[in-house]
């Protein structure tokens, strides 16, 4: 077996299959994106959704996870922008995230919310290159902007984060 | 500054630590399969040839008899708990059964139908070897010209590539798997999803100071003699032992001695001229070809009459809506602009539409579910409500459809959703009449 369905695995197995792989990944995506616990779920919700719906479309030129992450930066992007998000507290602070114990270190806390604080084209680049470890051109796929574009943000991104550690600029809301 | 290693460390460490509480929720994992129960189910369903076959397989033996089974190519673009397909799709499959091999791969074509627009096919790949082998298909051509696919199942086009044959982590791998396409027109050019190492090649460079010319891609037409050509690429692991299972998938564990990148997670290899030498070798490759016959066929097609269409809320200029039944399966595409309030306002957050066929579209409205609506495809633009009541921003909507009810309805009806519940708001319905 390789690396696709059998035939004779239905889409709602093939759903399943995928939500047990990666609901966390994308659960741990939606929530730094969205600063809010309610807003994540109901983003990976409706990814998985767009998934099942958009199945027989997928054609396999990227990996699922990759694909999935792209659905849900949409659906992240898209909830932003909605009249509903307008009114969700736009302090950032970690409070959105499960509480772990022991809690996260201090340093770990403060880059953490520093690229919560991000705006989203920073926010975005910063997620899949150093976190997921996506090269430049799969990103720039993911995003529909150009490699040049996604170099750009990187770079920004780097300084932003410099100075968010290291005091002085005001952080983007 | 630190450089990219370090601070992709950095930033993993950080996110890693405060974000380890996540955990999976079973009762959201529960929401998604609940709510997708609700879309039509797509269970597959055996046609009109499979049936034939099976019973052939009782009373006779041989090669040829297990190759129908194999085909079901009905029950891949239906995926429905319908009994059977139209008979005039059905009448539609031509069954070849005929099978091409070398001593590294081999390649069966099981059945094939032309609907008067698209080419389906069904292949069967199979390893005829003791070693586990990686394939992939690539370049579809007909006559010689390049093949443009609508969709594919993996291992077709320029990415991962299917493992056949071998075991890992106690998994046996099958030898075969069957691989399902849908091509829409040719071309002198390679598909951009077969855009594969050194195949841009192909493409011509434009001469200094002109405009690059597009691609031409022709429609598919019928023909009693045709001949489809496919190519099978082979590549052997460098080392079997780094082969990981998860769930049904296999992996190449990039960690392997041979990559020496020392990462612990697998990760499915993507084709490319990186990975490839690395993890893969090529041992070889074949073009494979086939006759097939594409009968001729009328696609039905209905309309609605552009206009003004409206309900107690809005009203809505119709730029274009059709549909048509493409194998049995409704294809459309409307073009609309925001709607226009008829009376004080807009609903607030209206964002986006469903479209039920009419005979469907009661028995949603009574289950408030988008189970029956057709399922949207490509679309794109969008509106949204601007600062005052009544200053929407404008922008046109255009969206395909795909549905497998296989029947053109007489009207459909577009409702819209309010707020982000994703469900329906009934009282947005509009009812677009078609012939």
């Amino acid at each position: 077996m390789g690396a696709i369905q059998a035939p004779d695995q239905t889409p709602l197995e093939r759903l399943d299959q995928w939500i047990q792989a990666y609901e966390k990944d994308l659960l741990r995506l939606c929530c730094l994106y969205l600063r809010d616990w309610n807003a994540a779920e109901d983003a990976v919700q409706e990814t998985f959704l767009k998934a099942y719906r958009q199945m027989d479309s997928f054609r396999g030129d990227s990996h699922v996870k990759t694909w999935l992450i792209r659905i849900a930066v949409n659906q992240c992007r898209d909830m932003r922008r909605s009249a509903w998000y307008r009114y969700i507290d736009p302090r950032v602070s970690i409070d959105c995230l499960p509480i772990t114990t022991p809690p996260p270190t201090a340093d770990h806390l403060a880059l953490n919310t520093a690229i919560m604080r991000l705006s989203p084209k920073y926010l975005e680049v910063v997620l899949l290159y150093y976190y997921e470890g996506y090269r430049m051109k799969e990103i720039a796929q993911m995003l529909g902007i150009t490699e040049a574009a996604v170099s750009t943000r990187i770079r920004k991104a780097k300084q932003k984060l410099k100075n968010e550690l290291e005091g002085g600029e005001e952080h983007e809301k | 500054m630190k450089n990219d290693h370090e601070i992709m460390d950095r930033v993993r460490a950080a996110v890693d630590d405060c974000t380890r509480g996540i955990e999976e929720t079973p009762s959201l994992r529960y929401r998604i399969l609940t709510q997708a129960k609700g879309d039509p189910p797509m269970k597959k369903k055996l046609s009109t040839v499979l049936i034939l076959a099976t019973v052939l397989m009782l009373l006779v033996t041989g090669a040829v008899a297990a190759t129908l089974l194999h085909g079901d190519i009905l029950g891949w673009l239906f995926r429905t708990d319908r009994s059977e397909a139209p008979a005039e799709i059905a009448a539609l499959v031509e069954t070849a059964g005929e099978s091409r091999r070398n001593e590294l791969s081999a390649l069966t074509l099981n059945e094939t139908l032309f609907d008067g627009n698209t080419l389906s096919l069904s292949l069967t790949l199979e390893n005829p070897t003791d070693e586990p082998m990686v394939y992939r298909i690539r370049q579809a051509k007909l006559n010689g010209q390049y093949l443009i696919a609508e969709s594919v199942m993996l291992p077709y086009g320029s990415s991962a590539g299917e493992l056949l044959g071998g075991e890992a982590d106690g998994q046996v791998f099958p030898k075969e798997a069957t691989v399902y396409a849908t091509f829409t027109a040719v071309s002198d050019y390679p598909d951009p999803l077969d855009n594969a190492m050194g195949s841009t090649a192909a493409i011509a460079a434009p001469e200094e100071g002109s405009i690059p010319s597009l691609p031409s891609r022709t429609a598919l037409t019928a023909t009693d003699e045709a001949e489809f050509s496919v190519l099978v690429e082979v590549f052997r692991p460098v080392d079997p032992a780094r082969l990981t299972a998860l769930g049904h998938e296999a992996f190449l564990d990039p960690s392997s001695p041979a990559t020496g990148s020392g990462s612990a997670e697998s990760r499915l290899i993507p084709f490319d001229s990186a990975t490839v030498p690395s993890l893969l070798a090529q041992i070889g490759s074949e073009e494979y070809t086939f006759p097939i016959r594409m009968k001729t066929a009328a696609i039905p097609t209905v309309s609605a009459q552009p206009g003004t269409y409206e309900n107690d809320l809005f009203s809505l200029e119709l730029d274009s809506f059709t549909l048509s039944s493409v194998s049995g399966m409704l294809e459309g595409c409307i073009t609309v602009p925001a709607p226009s309030a008829m009376k004080d306002r807009l609903p607030e957050d209206l964002t986006f539409f469903y479209a039920f066929p009419e005979d469907v579209y009661e028995q949603a409205k009574q289950d408030n579910s988008v189970a029956l609506a057709l399922r949207m495809g490509n679309s794109g633009g969008g509106w949204s409500n601007g600062p005052g009541p009544d200053s929407p921003i404008l922008c046109n909507v255009s969206a395909s459809f795909r549905s497998n009810t296989g029947s053109l309805p007489r009207g459909v009806y577009l409702v819209w959703m309010t707020g982000n519940n994703g469900t329906p708001d009934w009282d947005t319905a509009i009812y677009i009449p078609l012939k």
